[in-house]
């Protein structure tokens, strides 16, 4: 079973993140902000990451440098309310940018293509 | 002697009503002739402003101060004997000859233009070209615009004068003594050279002064349409957010509608991110309508009572919250809103109770100080980050998990409205502190604000 990292501050839409990729067939594992799921990343292997940017405490931009320099082949999947931060330095280390819509159509696609790239990479590195 | 200070002072009273006042063209242009035709200046009968139209090398009448005929002069020069009116009194006349229908001589002298380089007035001529004051007696060609009167008297002489400014001559001031045909002397000319150059100054300085003028209200236009930008991005963002939770459980629901228990849960967040929305919506109309305050005397220690019973209900933690009351006995009562003021106190209380999440002391203090009622109330989480302190009262910045980022604006707002002032006092790790103070207004000085 994959497993997906959610990174999302709002309690509500974390869940929701949640229990979609669930009935996808992931294993989801959730963090509140960017220092929480820096925590999750160096004790855990998720498959996926799906990273808020706007968030207390650390925002996403700034840990997902942190984040990478941990697990560089870590896919990413950034997941805004805002669409100007495609163009920040930092979302370009991403492998998509979705911005945030109540049809979770295209996160999963995205989280779907980001699994199965990871797949290919890690059986040819084998 | 007696006459050369008088006419240094005059020469000071000139600069300083064209070069400190914050004129503007008209103004200056006002200034500048009502100092050469007054009597405690230059006392010229008559006086004429022309403008260079650079594009059309064109000289153009653009004012005239003076009598249209020898009665209204005489009528004139009695008026001003009975006032007895000083050049400074003259000058601040402006605002009624704006006011005034133009005289017939003004009229005239606005339908003037004529080629520099043209033969139509060559003693004007000749001091725009050589940048010299001179006498002269060489009247223009066709003089009606100078001498409306049908047959009237034509002066034996003038005086012409260059403006100057600081890319050159930009017009010319004409001056003559046509109604009591007083000689005009070599001083004379010194003194309108010198009122020109003066109002060659004032002129261009009123020019870069209305250009200033435009280019910082063009600034503020900016400034307003970036303040608007950032809000709507930050609006979006908070609408965007709930509206995702929304849609995303009801296309849940749809997708599973058997699953009882998980509909119950997601229609119970449905719900929840709805009251979300509603109550951004509420602030920010809060914020954006000004309220009309219903101010009464109100025991501040009552307020701050309700607005504690209020938070600590709302509150659904465990952790233990230790509230110590110090209410000053002797506090007077303040004119004050209560609804607002319960809202202002009830918006900080809500935010130190959600920074003790693991219990605390929230502490609420008043007292008075000169006329000043403070009110404080304290909380021991973990205080205020450095970097964020700067923005807590901006509208739409929540560094906190719930709310909508508009509460410490519209407490602020509320307490600006009452005349008072909100400060924040924090150290990380130990806590923060909100001080309102609010104007200890009596009974009386209220009415008199009311009634004001």
């Amino acid at each position: 079973m994959k497993t997906i990292l959610v990174v999302e501050d709002d309690p509500h839409q974390g869940l929701l993140y949640e229990q979609e990729l669930s009935d996808e067939g992931y294993r989801v594992l959730r963090a509140m902000n960017g220092r929480e799921g820096l925590g999750v990343v160096k004790t855990q292997a998720p498959d996926c990451l799906i990273m808020d940017i706007n968030m207390p405490v650390m925002d996403g931009l700034d840990a997902l440098g942190k984040i990478l320099a941990v697990r560089p082949a870590l896919p990413v999947i950034i997941n805004s309310a805002f669409s100007s931060y495609r163009d920040s330095f930092m979302s370009w280390a991403a492998d998509a940018y979705v911005v945030k819509s109540s049809d979770l159509t295209e996160l999963k696609t995205r989280v779907r293509e980001a699994v199965e790239k990871r797949a290919a990479t890690t059986a040819l590195v084998c | 002697m007696a006459r050369e200070a008088g006419q240094l002072r005059l020469l000071h009273q000139m600069s300083r009503f064209l070069l400190q006042g914050a004129l503007n063209f008209d103004q200056v242009l006002y200034t500048a002739l009502t100092c050469a035709t007054a009597g405690p200046a230059l006392g010229f009968n008559r006086a004429f402003l022309l403008l260079f139209d650079e594009a059309r090398r064109e000289l153009c009448g653009v004012t005239a101060i003076g009598p249209s005929s020898p009665e209204e002069a005489l009528q004139i020069w009695r008026s001003i004997s009975d006032r007895d009116m000083s050049l400074e009194d003259l000058v601040a006349e402006y605002e009624r000859f704006s006011r005034q229908a133009p005289s017939l001589l003004l009229r005239s002298v606005k339908t003037l233009r004529f080629p520099v380089e043209s033969a139509v007035w060559p003693a004007v001529a000749e001091a725009v070209r050589t940048q010299q004051a001179l006498r002269d007696t060489r009247l223009p060609v066709a003089p009606q615009a100078y001498y409306p009167q049908p047959g009237a008297l034509l002066p034996q002489e003038f005086a012409v004068a260059p403006l100057i400014a600081k890319d050159g001559v930009i017009g010319a001031i004409v001056a003559d003594n046509l109604y009591n045909s007083r000689s005009i002397t070599p001083e004379d000319v010194q003194l309108l050279a010198t009122l020109a150059q003066l109002a060659g100054l004032a002129l261009a300085n009123a020019q870069a002064y209305s250009a200033l003028q435009h280019t910082q209200q063009e600034l503020v236009r900016a400034e307003k349409m970036a303040a608007v930008g950032e809000m709507a991005a930050r609006v979006s963002h908070e609408i965007r957010n709930p509206l995702v939770t929304v849609g995303g459980f009801a296309r849940s629901i749809l997708r599973a509608p058997d699953d009882v228990e998980r509909v119950k849960r997601n229609t119970g967040i449905i719900a929840d991110e709805v009251r979300r929305l509603e109550e951004l919506l509420t602030d920010m109309l809060d914020l954006s309508h000004p309220r009309t305050l219903a101010l009464r005397p109100e025991r501040l220690a009552d307020v701050l009572d309700q607005a504690l019973l209020l938070a600590t209900g709302e509150a659904h933690t465990d952790a233990p919250v230790i509230v110590r009351k110090e209410y000053a006995p002797n506090l007077p009562p303040v004119c004050i809103d209560a609804r607002s003021l319960l809202r202002a106190f009830l918006n900080v209380m809500r935010n130190a109770l959600q920074a003790m999440p693991d219990g605390g002391m929230l502490t609420v203090t008043t007292r008075g100080l000169g006329c000043q009622a403070l009110v404080s109330i304290g909380d021991t989480g973990g205080g205020i980050p450095k970097h964020v302190l700067p923005t807590i009262f901006t509208p739409f910045v929540s560094h906190r998990l719930q709310g909508t980022g508009l509460g410490l604006s519209i407490t602020r707002q509320i307490v600006i409205e009452h005349e008072g002032h909100l400060s924040v006092d924090t150290t990380e790790g130990q806590g923060t502190t909100f001080t309102f103070s609010l104007p200890l207004r009596s009974r009386e000085a209220l009415s008199e604000r009311e009634v004001a």
